[in-house]
Formats: structure tokens, sequence, C-alpha cells
């Protein structure tokens, strides 16, 4: 069960692989004229200890280049919904710190941007929810690669919608690059016991320190890494045609235009364990 | 009545009135005149006219065989006489017609055939179905022999579900439909198989290079009962085979269909037949990834005479589509199953109450069915848990009249009024969601049960249809029509091109029914006998049109509703047709200039599409155009062939590029923003007719073809594919027939 989210998402990539398989492709030219620049927020509350950063990055051309363009200079604040305002320094270009802030389960917390030229936007209140607690770890040979499998396992609490993000790290080392986003929601084990399984798809060197983060999300973020996993999918003309990812930054003139990316709020819950151990 | 069979569009003519009429799509025809001696006469092209005198002086029932001509026809090109043309909204294709255009893939294919018309169109190679007139391709009502049928496509739409030696006559509705017809909002396309009496055993199939094909024709009682069986299966995975590469070498992929139809006439007032379908398309990847579909259909009818007035049909039918696919071995191995049917009871009734007023009255009820979807793990695959879908469960009954009503020798009017109902039916668990907020999995405040027969939700609408005819001249007239559809379910996709694994979706509590309104105004005119002209404008508005919210997963999903979104829909345009229906040379030329547009607008951003604005809808093709030309170079050789152009439909592509966690994402301001480039192919096809050999049974013909003839590659998608190591990507355009394809049958009859 790599990709939960991606169950379906597999029949229309063999499907269109099929298709790929008996059809012809080539590499063409295409122009396509530049849209409109638009500002792009990356950010993130968790409740570990900061600090926490956000990146403030515009939109460039299609094929133009390898990184965003930083905007520098915006006043940025974190705020709660206990009447506390956090205000976050710009450490280099475009990246903003927090001090002295650590988020707290249950509290909401919102994002407040000026840019250099005076528009305002700010984040819809994200609630930071808690998170099942890993209570099952373990690593299993693939014969296939001779590396090993991360199992986890934990309880889903009952009662609603939950949301679950996963991110890995081998030797401290992230990885979570390309296409190696790994989210669900719990449809399929609505507030049950969920047994050990591979969530992530990812394998370890034997004898490398295997860390996982179990993150809870809302509802508003998993929505936003669904459309981020669907493009990163895009590849396959069965693929659900790529749209604008809609965050939850948007302009405080007027609420309906929205800038790119998203300020999220999670808990975190942190297990370590030793590649073929 | 014809060979046994119906002749619509026979024409009777009495001499002495100097009037006549035509016969309607059962053979059926009334007359009134005073009492007297009368000399008939009956004709129909291709067939022997019969001249009869009749004295008249009672009401009096005249059934006439016409017999087959034997003098080597000038090609026919539509069936339908001239005068059956100007008075009704349909196109009417049969089988000789459809014979005579350029073959695809050397095969009969109606879809195919259809295409060639104005206002009809699809999104080109590897898309399933049809649109007509700017609709989705789930909103035309697609009948085989009454019974509905989901999907039209074998292999992606390079072939259609209709067995070529079993079709009689094909009906395409685009406009001005009879009140008879209802469900769908966009068209209706009835295909009608062969319904004679044999006499005779006789076959009729196909030896092909992709497909072949065979059917039987057999006398059972003689003049009173037949038996008709047929089937087809492609083969298109033997030449994977040949290839060199491994990831084609190892895949399946062919389609069969089987047919059986029986027929049994009672008496001359009673006759029924039995139809059945059966296909099936089954693929296989590598052999690991499977995937099959077909659908099933089977219908029977009671055709009944009452007295030389009034005459009824019965019919019940049966239609299901379903799909199965997965991965069959391994950790990830699982099977997801889903399957939609319907039963549907009608009875129509036709009276002709005077030579001005033929009135058709009836009702007819479906009951649906649809199991949405269940996920069945493999049993090494302890990742995932099984899950299924509730079932659903809906009546859909409606009752109409209609009035084809002729005023004056000039007008005709065809009137009448339908009243269509849905009533979704429990058991079922309602989400209620919260009022003035987006719909989400969250914003669910409660749920409320409904207990098996239950009624959960129920709509109801009248559709009012009228269509006028007015003859400006012998050789001229004018229509006008104007309808009102309603569509209680519809197909949410929201892939590039439709898939056979698409949802369907029935009204309910969360989902409105799709409601239709269309006027067309149309002018038709013929030259000396041989040239058609038609022009045709029309201006379809649409309302509660299913889309999907951006990033929505419509498979497997629990919370559909919360993922859809309804908006309204338009589509205009502009429809010519120039045809040659005499000659050694025939066709026609057909352009399309159309717009179609959809709006998805609400008081929440994320329930916008395109800021609320006007955008192009999948299926908008400004242009269309198609040339079918056929040429009789002798008896023996025929060649025709068939040229498409069309505007790319439309695309969405990436204006800008952003970074998340270090990671390229490509930003797509707007749906359906730029275009596919251009469609155009050209299809050629030779058949060689020799005559029969004396005193042999055996009758063989050839046919060659060639498709994308000056093998252009049509770009079925565009994607961006990261070069690697890099951030740069490079566009590629996928092409689903990638190069010229030839094909021959050799096809025969005994």
């Amino acid at each position: 069960m790599r990709q939960l989210i991606n169950k379906f998402t597999l029949f229309s990539f063999l499907f269109g692989l099929f298709l790929m398989a008996n059809s012809c492709q080539e590499v063409i030219d295409l122009e396509i004229p530049r849209g409109e620049e638009q500002l792009v927020v990356e950010g993130w509350i968790t409740d570990q200890p900061g600090p926490y950063t956000v990146l403030l990055t515009s939109t460039i051309a299609y094929n133009g280049g390898d990184k965003g363009q930083e905007v520098s200079g915006a006043t940025v604040k974190i705020i709660d919904d206990l009447g506390n305002e956090y205000i976050l320094d710009e450490s280099e270009a475009g990246t903003y710190q927090s001090d002295n802030l650590q988020g707290t389960i249950g509290v909401s917390y919102w994002l407040y941007i000026q840019t250099p030229d005076g528009v305002e936007y700010q984040s819809k209140p994200e609630e930071l929810k808690s998170v099942a607690a890993i209570d099952e770890i373990y690593t299993e040979l693939d014969p296939s690669k001779d590396e090993y499998r991360l199992m986890i396992g934990f309880q889903d609490p009952p009662g609603g919608v939950n949301y679950y993000q996963w991110k890995v790290y081998q030797n401290d080392e992230p990885m979570n690059g390309p296409g190696q986003l790994f989210v669900t929601d719990n449809q399929l084990f609505a507030g049950q016991k969920v047994p050990a399984a591979d969530f992530t798809g990812r394998t370890f060197h034997p004898g490398a320190l295997v860390r996982v983060e179990q993150m809870s999300l809302s509802a508003g973020a998993f929505s936003f890494f669904s459309q981020l996993l669907l493009q990163e999918n895009t590849g396959n003309p069965l693929d659900t045609p790529p749209a604008p990812i809609v965050g939850n930054v948007y302009k405080v003139e007027n609420p309906s235009e929205y800038a790119l990316g998203y300020f999220g709020a999670s808990a975190v819950s942190i297990v370590e364990t030793v590649a073929g151990e | 009545k014809g060979t046994n069979g119906a002749i619509i569009g026979a024409t009777v003519y009495i001499e002495e009135l100097k009037t006549g009429c035509v016969a309607d799509e059962n053979g059926f025809y009334s007359i009134q005149m005073p009492t007297g001696k009368y000399k008939l006469k009956y004709s129909f092209i291709g067939m022997k006219p019969v001249d009869l005198e009749i004295e008249l002086h009672q009401d009096k029932v005249q059934n006439i065989y016409l017999k087959e001509s034997d003098l080597k026809l000038d090609a026919v090109v539509v069936s339908s006489s001239s005068t059956e043309q100007k008075v009704a909204n349909v196109e009417r294709l049969n089988v000789e017609t459809l014979k005579k255009l350029p073959a695809f893939l050397s095969e009969v294919d109606v879809v195919r055939s259809i295409l060639t018309l104005p206002g009809v169109s699809n999104s080109g190679e590897g898309s399933s179905g049809f649109n007509v007139r700017g609709g989705n391709i789930d909103q035309n009502l697609i009948l085989l022999d009454g019974a509905p049928v989901y999907s039209t496509s074998h292999t992606f739409g390079l072939f259609s579900i209709y067995n070529p030696d079993l079709l009689d006559h094909v009906e395409l509705y685009k406009g001005g439909i009879p009140p008879e017809y209802g469900g769908k909002i966009s068209s209706v396309l009835d295909v009608h198989q062969k319904n004679e009496i044999a006499d005779t055993f006789s076959g009729t199939g196909g030896l092909g290079l992709l497909s072949s094909r065979l059917a039987l024709e057999i006398p059972l009682v003689k003049d009173k009962s037949s038996l008709i069986l047929a089937g087809r299966r492609s083969y298109t995975d033997l030449f994977f085979k040949l290839s060199k590469e491994d990831s084609i070498k190892d895949n399946i992929t062919y389609f069969y269909d089987l047919n059986a139809k029986l027929n049994y006439k009672f008496s001359d007032k009673d006759q029924i037949f039995i139809s059945t379908y059966f296909g099936r398309d089954d693929f296989m990847i590598k052999k690991e990834f499977g995937f099959n579909y077909g659908n099933k259909t089977a219908s029977f009818n009671w055709n009944h005479i009452f007295s030389d007035r009034f005459y009824s049909d019965l019919t019940a039918t049966y239609s299901n589509y379903d799909y199965e696919t997965g991965l069959d071995t391994g950790p990830e191995a699982f099977q997801v199953t889903s399957k939609i049917i319907n039963y549907n009871l009608k009875g129509d009734f036709n009276y002709f109450l005077s030579d001005k007023h033929q009135i058709k009255f009836g009702a007819n009820s479906y009951f649906h069915q649809y199991k949405p979807g269940t996920i069945v793990p493999g049993p090494e695959n302890n990742g995932l848990v099984a899950s299924s879908l509730d079932d659903e469960y809906a009546l859909e009954p409606a009752i109409y009249v209609s009035d084809q009503y002729k005023p004056t020798k000039r007008l005709s009017i065809l009137y009448g009024l339908r009243y269509s109902m849905f009533l979704k039916l429990g058991p079922e668990e309602v989400n209620v969601y919260e009022p003035g907020v987006p719909r989400t999995p969250e914003t669910i405040i409660g749920v409320n049960k409904f207990a098996s027969g239950d009624i959960s939700s129920m709509f109801s609408g009248f559709e009012p249809r009228i269509s006028l005819n007015y003859d400006l001249s012998e050789s001229s007239s004018l229509k006008l029509s104007y309808d009102r559809m309603m569509q209680y379910w519809q197909l949410v996709t929201n892939t590039t091109g439709a898939v056979p694994v698409d949802t369907w979706k029935y009204s309910g509590a969360n989902v409105e029914p799709l409601v239709g309104d269309q006027i067309s105004l149309g002018y038709f005119r013929k030259f000396n006998n041989n040239l058609e002209f038609s022009a045709e404008t029309y201006y379809k508005y649409m309302q509660n049109v299913l889309d999907y919210k951006n990033g929505a997963q419509l498979q497997m999903n629990e919370y559909l509703d919360a993922d859809l979104l309804s908006g309204i829909g338009r589509s205009y345009g502009l429809e010519l047709m120039l045809k040659k229906v005499r000659g050694k040379f025939t066709g026609w030329i057909s352009y399309t200039l159309s717009k179609s547009e959809r709006k998805v607008d609400s008081p929440f951003p994320e329930e916008r599409i395109n800021g609320g604005e006007w955008y192009n809808s999948n299926t908008d093709k400004p242009h269309d155009l198609n040339i079918v030309l056929m040429y009789e170079i002798n008896p023996k050789w025929s060649i025709s062939t068939n040229f498409s152009y069309a505007t790319g439909v439309p695309l969405t592509l990436p204006d800008g590029q952003y970074f998340w966690e270090g990671n390229p994402i490509l930003n797509y301001s707007g749906r359906n923003q730029y275009r596919l480039p251009d469609y155009h192919r050209l299809d050629l096809s030779v058949t060689y007719d020799p005559p029969q050999k004396e005193g042999r049974r055996w009758k063989g013909s050839w046919t060659f073809g060639l498709f994308n003839v000056y093998n252009r590659r049509n770009a079925y998608s565009i994607y961006f594919k990261q070069r690697d190591g890099s951030t740069e990507r490079d566009a590629i355009k996928m092409s689903i027939v990638g190069s010229i394809v030839p094909s021959v049958t050799y096809n025969f009859n005994f």
C-alpha cells in the first residue's frame, strides 16, 4: 500500500501505460506565454520546537530556471487564536524564521504577510491537530533490492476523518524528493488499529538510521498535497487534467484571489529505528 | 411492408388523388380517402415498385411486399427519400449507405459513420463515444434494438460495438427529438438490427486483418420465425507478438461480441422479437495488469396491430455494463469491480386519428441499479483493506403523448409533451452538508438513513417538444424545433478523454438533474433531384452540468458529492451539408462552425473553475469539416474516401513554474485555455465486388482500406516530463495512431 491516495491512480497509471506502450510519443517544441507573476508561500508550524521557516518566492516562466525568485523585505507574522503575534525575521533573502515559538495542539495558527509593494496576504486559520503515535515500527528486507522497507503501525483515533503525512529520513537525510510525498486519509482504516505496513515505499541501506515523522494534516492541507501529488503524476493522458493548486493564503483585499502555496500546522510523532535490526 | 421487414420511408401514391404518404419507422402507413376505385403505387428505392388497384368500401388493411430490384442501382446514398428527410429532424442511415462509406479499418462502423455528419464529433483517436452539438458523451441516448447501451466503443474507440452484419438502419436525432425518447439531453442514436423473417438459411461474414465475423440467418418456421446468430472477434494482440519491444510483446488486447436475435410472427397482427448482445474488451499488460469491460443487453419486443389505425409496441429491456481491473499478482495485487444495470418496461401506442393527425402515446419506467465500486486486495497484499461503495437504486418513470399534425399540405407539426420522474431509492445513507460553506468530508453535519424501498429524493419535470416543418416550395423547406430534455444520470470524468472506468452519478440529495433546452432552425433545399443542401443553426443551454473540483479523485470516492461541482453550459453553431445523392459519383461535404462552453461559479473560490467565467468545454471544436466521396468506377470496383479536419480540442497548459520543498511545480492558471494542434486525417478504401458466379450461392467481395493515409500523428494529449537530472521539462505529444493503418477484409455471403 504505497501512497494510499494513489490507490486508484495506480489503475489509470497502468492503463495509461498500456496506451503509451501502444502509441507514439515525440518531444515537441511548445511556446507557452508566461502567465502573471504570483506570490508563493511555503511554511509550516508543528508541536515540535522551532524555529519554523516561511519561504516567500514568486513564480517564474515555464522552464525558466531551478528556483523561484525570492521575495525579500516582506513583513511576516504568525498569529494564533489566543491573540498572540510572532514576528518572523528574514534570515536570508526570501527566508523568514520564527523565534521563541512552539506550536500547541488545539490552537489555530495563521500567517500574515505584507509584501514590499504593500500587498497584504493572510492564510486561513489552521488548527494544530493531534496525531496518532506510531506504536509499531520495524524494517523488513526487500530481497529484490537488498534494502529494508519501513513498516509502521498505529491506532487511528475513532470518529471523523483524519489525514496523515509521513516524512522519512535516512541517517538524518530527508528522503522526500520529487514524487515522494506520502499522504493519505483514513477512509480505508477509519477508527481501526492499522497493522504495520509499508506506507512510504522507500527502502533503506542495511544499518542506516531510519527516522519517520508521522504528521497530522488538516483537510485543507491534505487537499493541497493531493493536488500536488496529482500534478507530479501528470505524465499520463488519463491522469486528472492539471489545475491550479489552491492553497490557503489569500489576498486580504480580495479574499477570492489566492497566492500559491500553503501555511499549515501539524502535530508530529517521531520514531527511529535501524534498518535490519 | 417490406420483405417481411418494415420498409421505412416506402411511399404509397394514389394516382386518382395525386397524393400519398410515407411509411413510418415500423413500416406502417394510413391514408384516408373516399370510397371508390383507386390505383395505388408502392415504391422504394432499390425495390421493384408495386401497382395495385383497390376498391374501397370500408376500412382496409393493405400489406404490400416489395421485392428487391434486379436492376443495378445508381449508388443509393441516404435511404430516406427526400420527403422524409425534410419532415423529420432525423438523420437516417441504412446499412446500404453505411456499406458505401469508406470502410474504417475495412469494417462498416456506425459511430465512425455518424462522425462524418455535421454536429457530431469526438476528441480524436483513443476517445470512446461521440459528442453531439457540444454535449458530453453521456448525453446521448444510445439504443440497440431498444435497449440502452452504456459504452459504444471497443479498443478505445477504434471500433464500435455494432456488428455490421446485423445492422438494418440507424437513426440519429440531434434536435427536434420526439417525445417518445427521453433521459438524455443531447441526442438519440437508435440502432435497429435486422428484423426480417428469413425464408432460407444464409450467412454473411468477413475475414479481416484486424478482426473476423460471421452471422447466420436460420429460418425456424416458414414465414413465421427465424433466428440470427452472429459473432465477431478482433485479434490485434497477434500483432503485438510480432513486436521486437518487450513492452508491447507481452500485452494482450482483443474484443469480441455475440448477438442473437429471434423473431416470431404469430399472425399478421402479432409479431415479437428477442434480441441479445454480449460484448467484452480484454486487456492484459505485461501479464500482470488486467482490465476488461463490456455491455450486455437483452430486449423483448411485441408489436400488435389492434386495427388498421391502431397498433402498439411493448418492449422490455435489460442493460448491463461492468468492468474489472486490477493487478493479478504480487504484494500490491488488487481487484476493482463496478457494475451498472437498468431494466426498462415500455409501451408505445400509435393511433392514426385521421390523415391529418397521427397520435402517439406511451409510458415507460427504468429501474436502475449501480454498484459504483468494490476493491479487494490480493492474497499477499496486507496493506489494503477490502472496501466497497454502497449500491445505489433508482426508478425513472415517464409518460408522453405526441401528435404528428399536418394542417395543410405544406405544414407539418410534431408536438408533444413528456413528463419524467426520478426516484432515488433506499437503502441509502445521504450525507448532509453544512449549508453556506464548501462541501468537504469535514462539513458533513449529519447522515440521513433511508431503508430499502424508501424514496430518498425525487425529481420530476415536463419536457415539451415541438418541431415544425414548412415546405417553401417543391424543393425547399424550413424547419424549426424546440426541445426540453431532462437527464437524471451523468458520467463524471476528469481525464482528458473519457475512459471505460468513468463513474456514473445519479441525481440525488446533492446532485440536481441535468436540464437541456435547445432551439434549432434549419433550411433544406434540393437541386435537380441530385444535390441536397441543408443549413441548420442551434442554441443549446444546459443547467446542472456536473463538473469536478480541481484535483478531485472520482473513482472509489466515498465522498464523491463533496468533490463535484454543478455548472451551466451553452453551445451554439451552424451546420452545413451539401450532398450528392445520385450518379456514379456521390458523397457529401459537411461543415460545422460551433462553440461549446461551461461556467462553474460559486461564492467560494475553491468551487469555481477559471474564476467563475465562461470557458471552453472539453468538446469545443470551432471548425469541423468532413468530406466523404464515393466513386463507382464500374460495377465491380468502387473507391471511397474520407477527409476530416477539425480544430484541436481544448487543453490546459502551464504558464509558469514554482517550487515546493525544492521540487518544481508547474502552475496551470486556467482550465482549457490552450488547444491541441488541429486534427486532420484522410482515409481511402477500395471495394472489389465481382458478380456472383452462376449457380453458386457463395458471393464474395474484397475491401482494402488505408486509415490515416498520409501518416499524420494527430495529438491525443500533451504532457510534460522532467528531464533526468534537470529541472527543465520536455513537452511530449502523444498520438494513439502513429502511422498509416492498412486493412483488408474479405466479405462474403451465402
